[in-house]
């Protein structure tokens, strides 16, 4: 086989079979065609070197044959990598948040030490950063590579450009952290962009990206994909509050919820990411808000009412909670299943809050927050 | 980047949009991909292989150009020429690039 030969096969092996044949005969063409002239202008047959010179002068067999390829040649474009950036900005973020609190958790709970506590936190943070940022790209190939793209990249608003000023990296958060600090940065000037207050009015299909990422780090965490050191069930260790092992409450809880949250985490993810794709009409959004709701409520209320953990920290009658939120503020001794009933408490109603917006925009069909 | 490396990266850009434009305006006469190339090149539009006949295969696919296989000097060849849909757009992108050559006579 000649050297021509073996770079025609090399090229064809990367072709689709469509149009395969017909991609090579035209290139025979062209480089026996380059070869005669070169012959011709030295009066004598090419040796086997200057055979290999005209073929790499033609490129190399991969390049040449990714020129003639359908599809994109790139894993995450142009148009759409902003997007990737913003969204594993806001995982990284959510993961770094979930880090902490676990690495805090467990410390508070006693089951590791504050140097084995910041040791895992960093070996977790690194490995999950990773694959966070293996899984986004994965879905950049696989949005790259879609028919008919979201929404969010073909009818863009001026509005969701607020959203390229969040992330746990940029400028503006950093800006936006001086501000609540003290108002000015190191250097003494005040960030124009952050204090635009721009993040907070974030599109909704904005919103709609980075509850979909959250969502799907969570997912992850849960399922302990990422975050091994802080996976639900190690967190509680051996925790005992008034006699009463936390610890064990805490994981025949997760264990009780554990499919159902992960049901829950994954329709979440896949909702937003879903009305995302098609520009977040009101409705749909609203329609999804309000079943999410009704689903927290409904395990707030389970959680408070069955739950294992129930035993150590609800009351039964409205005069036995307000018993326990006066004798805390009263005493300042906030214990354990006191903060525990008040937080369920602040969930449940926060989740009523939210159920009714929803239900106010399902039927109005108008957000005023866009 | 050096001055040097800049300046071909920006000349480089520069010619991108251009091609297309050329290749079309030789395609009013049928010609091969090698001939074409060389016929560009005598006309001081160098243009590799390997951006030339994915080019060709592009535009055809668009309508542009048509082609057909034919023996000729012992071989077979594609040959190309500009579509009637070919021949209307190289139509209104020359007007297009006169419009953009005046303008930027007067720039520069």
């Amino acid at each position: 086989m000649t050297l021509t030969e073996k770079y025609l096969k090399a090229v064809a092996a990367q072709l689709p079979a469509a149009g395969r044949e017909d991609v090579i005969a035209e290139l025979r063409d062209a480089l026996m065609s380059r070869m005669e002239d070169r012959e011709a202008e030295l009066g004598r047959p090419l040796t086997e070197a200057e055979e290999e010179a005209v073929l790499r002068e033609m490129g190399h067999p991969l390049a040449v044959a990714a020129r003639f390829g359908a599809g994109p040649h790139h894993v995450v474009g142009p148009e759409l990598y902003p997007w990737w950036l913003f969204g594993v900005k806001t995982a990284l973020t959510v993961l770094a948040i979930i880090t902490v609190i676990g690495a805090v958790v467990r410390v508070l709970v006693g089951d590791v030490d504050g140097a084995q506590a910041f040791g895992q936190a960093i070996h977790g943070l690194l490995w999950s950063g990773m694959m966070i940022v293996g899984f986004a790209t994965v879905a950049g190939f696989i949005i790259e590579r879609m028919k008919d793209k979201p929404a969010f990249l073909t009818e863009w608003r001026a509005r969701d450009l607020g959203l390229f000023e969040m992330g746990l990296f940029s400028t503006a958060w950093v800006g936006k952290a001086a501000d609540m600090v003290g108002g000015e940065r190191a250097d003494g000037t005040r960030d124009p962009v952050a204090s635009w207050g721009q993040p907070a009015g974030m599109s909704p299909t904005a919103r709609a990206v980075a509850s979909g990422v959250a969502w799907g780090v969570f997912v992850l965490w849960w399922t302990g994909v990422i975050g091994q050191e802080i996976r639900p069930g190690v967190i509680g260790g051996e925790l005992m509050v008034d006699g009463a092992d936390w610890g064990l409450l805490l994981n025949e809880t997760i264990a009780w919820i554990w499919w159902p949250m992960l049901a829950f985490g994954a329709a979440r993810a896949a909702f937003h990411l879903m009305r995302a794709a098609m520009g977040s009409p009101v409705r749909l959004t609203a329609f999804g808000d309000v079943a999410f709701s009704a689903a927290s409520l409904g395990f707030i209320g389970w959680f408070w009412l069955y739950s294992p953990m129930a035993s150590a920290f609800a009351v039964d009658t409205v005069q036995g909670f307000t018993d326990r939120v006066r004798i805390t503020f009263e005493t300042g001794d906030m214990a354990a299943p006191s903060i525990l009933m008040l937080m369920t408490a602040f969930v449940f109603l926060a989740e009523v809050f939210t159920l009714l917006g929803a239900a106010g925009r399902l039927v109005t069909g108008a957000d005023r927050r866009r | 980047m050096g001055e040097g490396e800049l300046f071909e990266a920006m000349r480089l850009e520069l010619r991108r949009g251009s091609l297309v434009l050329a290749v079309l305006a030789r395609l009013r006469t049928e010609q091969y991909g090698y001939s074409l190339r060389v016929a560009l090149g005598q006309d001081g539009i160098e243009m590799e292989e390997s951006t030339l006949y994915p080019l060709l295969r592009r535009l055809e696919t668009q309508g542009l150009l048509t082609s057909e296989w034919r023996e000729e000097d012992r071989r077979r060849k594609r040959f190309y020429r500009l579509s009637p849909l070919g021949e209307t757009m190289l139509a209104r992108l020359a007007e297009e690039w006169r419009g953009i050559s005046a303008s930027l006579e007067r720039m520069l």
